[in-house]
């Protein structure tokens, strides 16, 4: 009953998706190649990402640079391939806190009830409200402008995605016969939830986390773009589009479309790689 | 020392969908002008765009620093609030195109002895509302800036001032402690604007405002100020200057600080023109047949300069290290696509050149050692004269400011070869303007990149606030008495060619250790749409009255 439970939970909505179809496969590929390109830059870049050459700026595409120069002349192929670390560092850093924290927080308060629970979901509730962009302004007038403020108010800013979902079906797994029957046997509150409410709940908080990464990458490549993330010269993807985007209207767009088109076509693939996973978990458990 | 002008690009869409915009940016680039980088050659240096030849009812021009936050002259004292009022409040005394001045509201402002100055009013001159502008509204214009209340933008052009008298209808006498020759010039802007004196104890705080609005003699009277959207002035009924009649019924101002957006604005045909174009923007207007780019001599420069007596640079040997890193022609070719030029200080020469003691300040200029080649070897020798420094630099620049951030890179890049490691913290425009006024807002930083103008048609105002001891812009603590003597007595010469001497005596003694690194003076970049001519194309046009030139090419 509980896995049945949870299918639906994780069910969402839009294309049935049956296996053997390359959408999911091609997303997959996206994803993979994206990471081995991050994980392989320093062998594959062919030059340094910050090499500033004033005799060799903004120069269009060709063999000595793949992608062309931006306007400090700078390779924009090596920034595209170096870039990709950390914009994918640091949304797999929200994602990986704000699931550990808001799950954490979701099962303690659908465990425990009473005024954690009311104090959790007020407090969620009120994050909530808040746009990330803004507590990310905040973060910065206070702590200053950077990646790790970025990351640290984006998780802060997430945590209420996963949590709200999470405790919800926390709740419904709580009331379950099975862990009154795990309270009667004497297990403890804390290895109840740890050892069967926590792996029950792992799938719906995989996906959850699986779909929020794209978005953390937009919202991390937003806040560079604003200059709020990632500070100069790191090759970071959306602080390339915004030292591209003057390039765009004056012939040189190579810069600006490379790095958002790396961030439109990650972004996609994370999506359709949450939805392609939430559908298998679905089907393998119905 | 005014704050750096906010960048282009400091509006860009909050939470950008970055994503979806992306299909939408590829759109624009294929549908947008595309000159290549350098290839838009700048045009040579005009003073006025052709004349203009007819009449318009409408022209749209756009402040691409932004919406003012007040348009009251004796508070204005940035790009797009000067922009506007220098169309709506006329001075005691009028800047013109190259730097010079002569009559405005004053005919004449005469020297009866060192220490007292009579300026004459016209007696033709009306508000917008038909009352006669007398001396009573010039003086009330000027002694409200020395309440601290007003916020006077221009309040250390009083600072030798013992009294404003009104002496007749159309005679104002002020009396000084002491010779002040600067307190002329400054009439020039919106410290010698008149308001008039009735509307200005009526509106009190609320002057300038979109609630207060405004009543002055200039050749527009302010229309409707829609927050956050746009500003209208409407060509006055009357104007007292014959000779300079308005020839446009209505402009309107728009906000557009993104670079991209102004591009395309100016490219449709949606707004007609607009003063400060960015390399960017200039690159894709260059060849467009919807207008046409005009470059013309500028007072505004760009340089570097420590935020605290604690910072590497505020010891002579770094900036002397650093000057010897910077390419300069490098710099002017890549960032400003050659539409600047390198200087050998941070006084650009239009502030002097057409001044009446123009060859002394020439001499002054010419006999200063040459800005430095690169030179990487030495800048090493330097440093290691310098034992135990930082060589951690914090450098702030606003964010968005793609000029700035590019001079910066190439800064970092050349700084990393003598071991020094420049690290640039981008600011939000609000922060970075803030830090010029609040100390707390500087701390973390060890320097700033500015792009600051030179108002006043004299050379000695701009470097007494980065040199005098007490100047709230002097950071690092600078003191030098021969430099302060110097430009002190260049302040109460009454002979241009005194106080050209005297500013030349500072300037070679400044230059030396002054912990200031020029970097270029950009010349002013405007564009204007096919359908208007006239307007100045020099830097002046922040305090002369440039819409009143603008007129239609048929």
């Amino acid at each position: 009953m509980t896995t049945l439970r949870l299918a639906a939970a994780v069910r969402g909505p839009g294309r049935t998706g049956p296996r053997g179809r390359p959408v999911p496969l091609l997303a997959g590929a996206v994803v993979a190649l994206v990471v081995l390109a991050a994980a392989l830059a320093p062998l594959i870049a062919p030059h340094d990402p910050n090499a500033v050459d004033p005799l060799a700026v903004s120069l269009p595409p060709g063999a000595a640079h793949w992608l062309g120069t931006d306007d400090t002349g700078r390779d924009i192929a090596s920034r595209l391939l170096y870039g990709a670390r950390p914009s994918l560092l640091a949304p797999l850093a929200v994602t990986l806190a704000a699931g550990t924290i808001g799950t954490a927080l979701a099962v303690s308060a659908a465990w425990l009830g009473g005024w954690w629970d009311r104090l959790v979901t007020a407090a969620l509730d009120l994050v909530f409200g808040f746009p990330g962009l803004v507590l990310a302004v905040v973060g910065a007038a206070l702590f200053g402008a950077g990646l790790p403020v970025a990351v640290a108010t984006l998780t802060i800013a997430y945590l209420p995605y996963v949590a709200r979902v999470v405790r919800g079906s926390a709740l419904r797994e709580r009331h379950l016969p099975y862990v009154a029957a795990l309270r009667m046997l004497g297990l403890g509150g804390a290895r109840a939830c740890l050892r069967h409410l926590l792996p029950n709940l792992a799938p719906l908080v995989l996906v959850q986390t699986a779909t929020a990464f794209g978005y953390t990458l937009l919202d991390t490549a937003a806040f560079s773009f604003i200059g709020l993330g990632a500070q100069p010269p790191t090759a970071e993807w959306g602080l390339m589009v915004a030292q591209g985007a003057p390039g765009l209207l004056a012939g040189r767009p190579e810069q600006a479309l490379a790095a958002g088109g790396a961030i439109v076509l990650f972004t996609v693939a994370c999506g359709l790689l949450g939805t392609a996973l939430s559908q298998r978990l679905a089907g393998d458990r119905t | 020392m005014h704050a750096p002008r906010r960048p282009a690009a400091t509006r860009r869409p909050a939470a950008p969908a970055v994503a979806a915009a992306a299909a939408a940016l590829l759109v624009l680039s294929a549908c947008g002008s595309s000159a290549a980088p350098g290839s838009g050659k700048p045009a040579e240096l005009t003073e006025f765009t052709p004349a203009a030849t007819g009449q318009l009812d409408r022209v749209t021009w756009n402040l691409p620093t932004g919406e003012p936050l007040s348009l009251d002259p004796a508070r204005v004292g940035d790009y797009s609030p000067s922009t506007v009022v220098s169309n709506l409040c006329d001075p005691l005394l009028r800047l013109h195109a190259d730097y010079t001045y002569g009559p405005g509201l004053a005919t004449a402002w005469t020297w009866t002895d060192p220490t007292t100055l009579v300026l004459d009013l016209r007696e033709d001159v009306k508000f917008w509302d038909g009352n006669p502008m007398t001396s009573a509204d010039a003086v009330a214009s000027l002694e409200r800036q020395q309440d601290p209340a007003t916020r006077s933008a221009n309040a250390d052009a009083l600072r030798n001032v013992t009294a404003i008298e009104a002496d007749g209808p159309h005679r104002v006498t002020v009396r000084f402690k002491q010779p002040d020759q600067l307190f002329v010039k400054a009439l020039t802007n919106g410290f010698g604007a008149v308001s008039e004196a009735s509307y200005l104890a009526k509106a009190g705080a609320d002057y300038g405002t979109p609630g207060g609005g405004l009543m002055c003699t200039g050749p527009y009277r302010l229309g409707e100020w829609r927050a956050g959207e746009s500003i209208g002035i409407t060509r006055a009924g009357t104007y007292w200057d014959t000779a300079l009649q308005p020839k446009v019924k209505e402009l309107t101002f728009r906000f557009i600080t993104d670079g991209s957006t102004l591009t395309g604005a100016l490219l449709s045909g949606e707004v007609d023109g607009s003063y400060e174009i960015n390399t960017a923007t200039a690159r894709a207007l260059a060849h467009s047949s919807a207008g046409t780019l005009y470059r013309g001599a500028s007072a505004q420069t760009v340089f570097l300069t420590p935020t605290g007596p604690d910072s590497p640079l505020a010891d002579p040997r770094t900036i002397r290290a650093l000057q010897l890193v910077l390419d300069r022609d490098a710099l002017i070719r890549n960032v400003y696509d050659g539409a600047a030029r390198k200087l050998k200080t941070f006084v650009p020469a239009l502030v002097w050149q057409h001044d009446p003691a123009a060859a002394t300040y020439t001499a002054g200029y010419d006999a200063l050692p040459p800005a430095p080649a690169v030179d990487l070897d030495r800048a090493r020798e330097i440093l290691a004269g310098a034992p135990g420094g930082r060589t951690d630099i914090t450098v702030a620049v606003a964010a968005g400011d793609q000029q700035s951030l590019q001079t910066l890179t190439f800064l970092q890049d050349a700084a990393r070869k003598i071991g020094l490691n420049v690290r640039i913290k981008q600011l939000q425009p609000a922060e970075l303007s803030g830090l010029f006024y609040d100390p707390a807002l500087r701390r973390g930083l060890d320097a700033v990149i500015v792009l600051g103008y030179v108002e006043l048609p004299d050379p000695s105002s701009y470097v007494q606030q980065m040199t005098d001891p007490g100047s709230p812009f002097n950071w690092a603590g600078y003191r030098d008495d021969t430099v302060t003597a110097a430009l002190g007595e260049a302040r109460a010469a009454t002979d241009p060619a005194r106080a050209a001497d005297a500013f030349n005596r500072a300037q070679a003694a400044f230059v030396e250790d002054l912990p200031i690194v020029p970097i270029a003076a950009p010349d002013e970049r405007m564009f204007l749409n096919r359908r208007i001519s006239g307007a100045p194309a020099t830097f002046a046009y922040v305090n002369m009255p440039w819409a009143a030139y603008l007129g239609g090419t048929r």
